[in-house]
């Protein structure tokens, strides 16, 4: 999103955050007309010994102050004059109608083993750096303004070492979503995630990835949109979604780890609507839970979020970037999942045309678990997936024929410990994409995120090009 | 010749099944049905809880969440269970659809990915949150969900209750058997024993301050739950409890549980 438009949207956003910030506290007001009288809690009428070498204290005690009328058990002894409890902690309830602040730091450290090489001739050279830095914030604000009025903003800036294109910003949301009975009305910018499965999300389109972010797709950046939606017991959840302002896909620059052999100019991008960005993209989706089945049936049309890129030449026939192309497509996607016991099977399958030739892919496969293995407090999940994309058109991705296999190891502890290790397997050739991580919280507070990742291309595998960017990263996180 | 001895073999399987609806089996489900029926017409409640969880050095970790309940006519509960803290979990929500006996309907919202993932529920015996408590401690109490017997009575600490026990039905549950101690006058439970696959002595959950609403529902405002085995314990404190809020099937949809915070 260009400067102008982001310091717009920002006023825009600030202004309706003030009228709603009044609105709350009307609301505020009245509440505090309706507190009640409470008498104060008797003390325990019955105190079991507890076998507990700690025994439980009373000083994690709220008080009932906001919470219906109770009567204590044996309180015979009620006090008068004990209605000071307007100070007393408030509820989660009141604590949204104010205003709720919340996000994230994060310190993060990659490291480069190997020397980069291009695979391409004359290519401009890349970079040999064997450490990046970066720093990222992600600030959050949280506010219930009417009883079905909610607005969440939610901002996110990256400052990197050594790639320009990963120091970037984004309005992950801004959103305003009201709610009546069955009906829900959104408008604002606002992440929408749709499908299953694990080792990719082909169904999923309304986002744009936030690829500078993490090679994973598994982050997006916030789309501009206007939705409702309609949900019933029986007939499930109909959704339509009208976008505009579809961002481009920003690329790893040419400073950055791991990067295309060639540079994306985004400078250099070609829509195929006559209306460029301003396009209006519609989407439709209905889903619905029945038995075991969660099903979803979606439809979109409007601009591509992965373009098409074809090289650019200079003067003496060299190529020296590549050039992004924007084509209007339609798409239908169908996603399923079957939840019995301890077994999720998924498969999620598109047709998508107007980007060259019509093409379908599919994702499919399952995750079983097993709880508590041998009565420890560990669980071991065990993924398998295969793809199958049948596109030839330009588009740049990595799995086109590959499996996934993954295996995933959480620790029901205090620190939430998980340990995930995936592979991608090339069904033709072999090749293999390796990713390990490892992350537990520490405190309240704190979280480390520790990962692997390795490349283990065959010839002439897309791979190829990453097959000297295996890293190490490590991030450190403070929540508040 | 063979052949005719199978239903006398069936008849014989038959019997010790039989003979096991004794008169303590009865009186220990007529206790239950009855503390059952005395919290049934609730309609719905919220509540916020704090977790305390201890380690055997008497560490301290906490966890805040909120709670919305709807009471279901002829089926399970419907639960919103969202939480606020610690905060790199703020947001994740949990939406159960609980059936009794049959598996429950289970999807969780993680707010980073705006995902809603239907995920297994038959981890009943898995800890919540790192904490003491399973799942199934936590998910909605169905009459259908164990038999029952009739132990005796027995005070506790002063108050007579009925000990009853009683045998979880669903093969995953982590309990052999659960001995509850009821109060006569209110049918509150004031102490749960429970026994792991093994048949030892796992847990011991003592709730306290109670307090009463709308006249007829009582609430524990809290749970000292503590693990034998390993001398770990978890506190959970209940407060804000507000009944007939006016909640209703649609605001526990899969929709909604993207729109909790």
């Amino acid at each position: 999103m260009p400067v102008p438009m982001t310091l717009w949207f920002l006023t825009a956003l600030l202004c309706l955050g003030g009228t709603a910030r009044a609105l709350a506290q009307d609301v505020e007001a009245e509440a505090d007309q309706e507190v009640r009288e409470l008498q104060e809690p008797a003390p325990e009428a019955v105190e079991l010994e507890m076998t507990s070498p700690t025994t439980a204290t009373d000083e994690v005690e709220w008080e009932d102050s906001a919470g219906d009328e109770v009567e204590w058990e044996d309180s015979g002894e009620a006090k008068e004059g004990d209605e000071d409890h307007e100070e007393g902690p408030e509820t989660f309830g009141d604590r949204f109608k104010r205003g709720d602040l919340f996000g994230y730091f994060d310190a993060q450290a990659r490291f480069f083993p190997q020397i980069a090489t291009s695979p391409v001739p004359g290519a401009p050279p890349l970079n040999n750096y064997w450490f990046n830095g970066s720093l990222a914030w992600e600030p959050g604000f949280f506010m219930n303004v009417t009883d079905n009025m909610n607005f969440e903003l939610i901002l996110f800036g990256r400052i990197d070492q050594n790639d320009r294109n990963r120091t970037h910003g984004d309005i992950r949301e801004g959103f305003f979503e009201l709610f009546f009975d069955e009906w829900t009305l959104g408008f604002g910018i606002h992440k929408v995630f749709w499908g299953v499965t694990e080792s990719r999300h082909l169904v999923d389109i309304i986002n744009q990835t936030d690829l500078v972010e993490d090679f994973d797709t598994d982050i997006k950046l916030g789309q501009a949109m206007v939705t409702t939606s309609y949900t019933s017991d029986k007939a499930g959840a109909f959704s339509l979604y009208v976008m505009s302002w579809a961002r481009p896909l920003v690329f790893p620059g040419p400073q950055g780890r791991p990067t295309l052999p060639l540079p994306v100019d985004n400078d250099l991008r070609v829509y195929e609507s006559r209306m460029k960005q301003g396009q209006i993209d519609t989407a439709f989706r209905w889903s619905h839970a029945m038995a075991g089945f969660d099903w979803g049936l979606s439809y979109f049309f409007g601009t591509a979020r992965e373009p098409q890129l074809f090289p650019v030449t200079d003067a003496g026939g060299n190529p020296f970037a590549l050039q992004p192309f924007y084509a209007l497509i339609h798409q239908g996607g169908l996603d399923v999942q079957y939840t019995v016991e301890s077994w999720l099977l998924k498969v999620e399958s598109i047709v998508r045309g107007g980007q060259g030739p019509t093409f379908g892919a599919v994702t499919g496969g399952f995750e079983y678990t097993f709880y508590q293995v041998s009565g420890s407090i560990v669980d071991v999940g065990l993924i398998l997936e295969y793809s199958y994309d049948g596109r030839d058109n330009n588009t740049f991705i990595l799995f086109d024929n590959d499996f996934f296999t993954g295996v995933r190891l959480s620790l029901s502890d205090v620190g939430s410990t998980e340990f995930l290790v995936g592979s991608f397997i090339d069904a033709k050739d072999g090749s293999v994409f390796i990713a390990a991580e490892a992350s537990r919280r520490f405190g309240d507070s704190w979280k480390i995120l520790l990962e692997g990742r390795g490349y283990i291309p065959q010839a002439n595998n897309v791979l190829q090009a990453f097959q000297n960017d295996a890293q190490i990263q490590v991030d450190i996180e403070y929540h508040y | 010749m063979k052949r005719s001895f199978a239903p006398f073999v069936l008849v014989a399987m038959l019997v010790p099944t039989l003979a096991f609806a004794g008169p303590a089996e009865d009186k220990g489900l007529e206790i239950a049905t009855e503390a059952d029926r005395r919290d049934t017409g609730f309609g719905d409640t919220t509540s916020d809880m704090l977790m305390v969880l201890r380690n055997k050095r008497g560490q301290e970790s906490r966890r805040e969440l909120e709670i919305r309940t709807l009471e279901v006519d002829g089926d399970g509960d419907k639960s919103l269970t969202i939480f606020h803290s610690p905060r790199d979990v703020r947001g994740t929500a949990l939406l159960t659809y609980s059936h009794g006996v049959k598996a429950d309907d289970q999807w969780l919202y993680l707010p980073a990915l705006r995902r809603v993932k239907r995920i297994a529920s038959n981890n009943k015996s898995g800890p919540f949150m790192g904490s003491e408590f399973a799942y199934e401690d936590l998910s909605s109490q169905e009459i259908e969900k164990y038999t029952y017997k009739y132990i005796k009575d027995e005070k506790v600490g002063g108050i007579d209750c009925f000990l009853i026990e009683r045998y979880p039905v669903d093969k995953d549950s982590g309990y052999t058997k659960q001995q509850a101690w009821l109060d006569k006058d209110e049918y509150r439970a004031r102490k749960i024993d429970y026994y792991d696959r093994k048949g030892q002595l796992l847990k011991t959950l003592t709730p306290t301050k109670y307090g009463k609403f709308l006249g007829k529902y009582w609430r524990a405002h809290k749970m000292h739950m503590v693990n034998h085995q390993t001398a770990k314990s978890t506190d959970l404190v209940w407060s804000k409890f507000k009944f007939k809020t006016g909640l209703k099937d649609d605001d526990f949809t899969r929709t909604r549980l993207t729109q909790v915070l």
